[in-house]
């Protein structure tokens, strides 16, 4: 039996034969990744290391690593966009280990703006409703699993540096991350594997 | 375990938080379980969805060139391919 064909499963297919090219040592397949996720990546990375040199680092660390260890992509495991949202968190993380962090952990809530986008330089509007929607499903999680959701993901602080942030057990941090992502996913259902009309290319 | 149990390791592997035995006890599961298999891709999607919604800001220009140049240095796969060469 085959896996069910969802409606993101086009767009997967497509970046993991891109991924699959950049394996092959083409830059063009590379740049394509490039294009479509750079902006995100970069805004995340802005958001846990705050600052635009580290983000940058951080960006080219990720796409270094996309092009060595292409093969370390396993498409039965997740998407392409997954995987290197996933590098930049890590990579990220690395980066505030190298740096001292005491300034921007000192509040963890104060640095989160996630409703305002100050310098947005958003594309089009079937970006900005997704963007909504993700939002919104945040606020609607039960407040503790937000705020550990957000520091875990958009601070990108480790689950024992979310545990000793809030003063409470690193199990009870894990457990509300944990839930929290899998909400999400409920929250979130089908329109997680959505993709504007035409594709993203 | 319950099926939403592996659910959570899944959700906590999204984010790299799992002990070694946590990993083993995932994989196993999911090398056998196709409904877990999609949650935990779903849970990926939830990972992405969070990144893309993420307030943008602007790359700096010039990034790109930065990385064509490093790549340039560093064939690709010259690290970490899971596949040995067959030779003997």
């Amino acid at each position: 039996m085959t896996e069910p064909d969802r409606p993101g499963d086009a767009r997967r297919d497509e970046e993991a034969r891109l991924l699959l090219r950049v394996r092959g040592g083409d830059e063009h397949a590379l740049e394509e990744l490039y294009q479509r996720y750079s902006g995100a990546l970069y805004s995340l990375a802005y958001q846990v290391t705050g600052g635009d040199r580290f983000a940058q680092d951080v960006v080219q660390e990720v796409f270094i690593a996309a092009w060595r260890d292409a093969a370390r992509f396993d498409p039965a495991r997740g998407s392409v966009g997954a995987w290197l949202f996933g590098l930049a968190r890590h990579k990220a993380i690395d980066v505030l280990r190298r740096e001292t962090t005491a300034r921007r952990r000192a509040a963890p809530e104060a640095d989160l703006e996630l409703e305002v986008a100050p310098d947005d330089v958003d594309r089009d509007a079937w970006e900005r409703m997704r963007r909504e929607r993700v939002l919104e499903a945040l606020r609607q999680l039960p407040e503790p699993q937000r705020v550990c959701v957000e520091l875990a993901f958009f601070s990108g602080l480790t689950h024992v540096e979310v545990s000793e942030q809030l003063g409470i057990p690193l199990g009870t941090a894990k457990t509300r991350i944990r839930t929290g992502l899998l909400r999400l996913r409920d929250l979130l259902g089908d329109s997680l594997a959505e993709q504007p009309a035409g594709g993203g290319a | 375990m319950s099926h939403r149990r592996y659910l959570e390791l899944a959700a906590g592997g999204a984010l790299d938080d799992l002990e070694p035995d946590e990993r083993t006890l995932l994989e196993q599961h999911l090398g056998e379980c196709r409904s877990c298999r999609l949650g935990a891709r779903d849970i990926g999607e939830v990972v992405t969805a969070l990144g893309m919604a993420t307030p943008r800001r602007a790359v700096p220009a010039g990034t790109w060139a930065l990385i064509l140049s490093a790549i340039r240095e560093a064939p690709s796969g010259s690290s970490g391919s899971p596949v040995p060469p067959a030779t003997r």
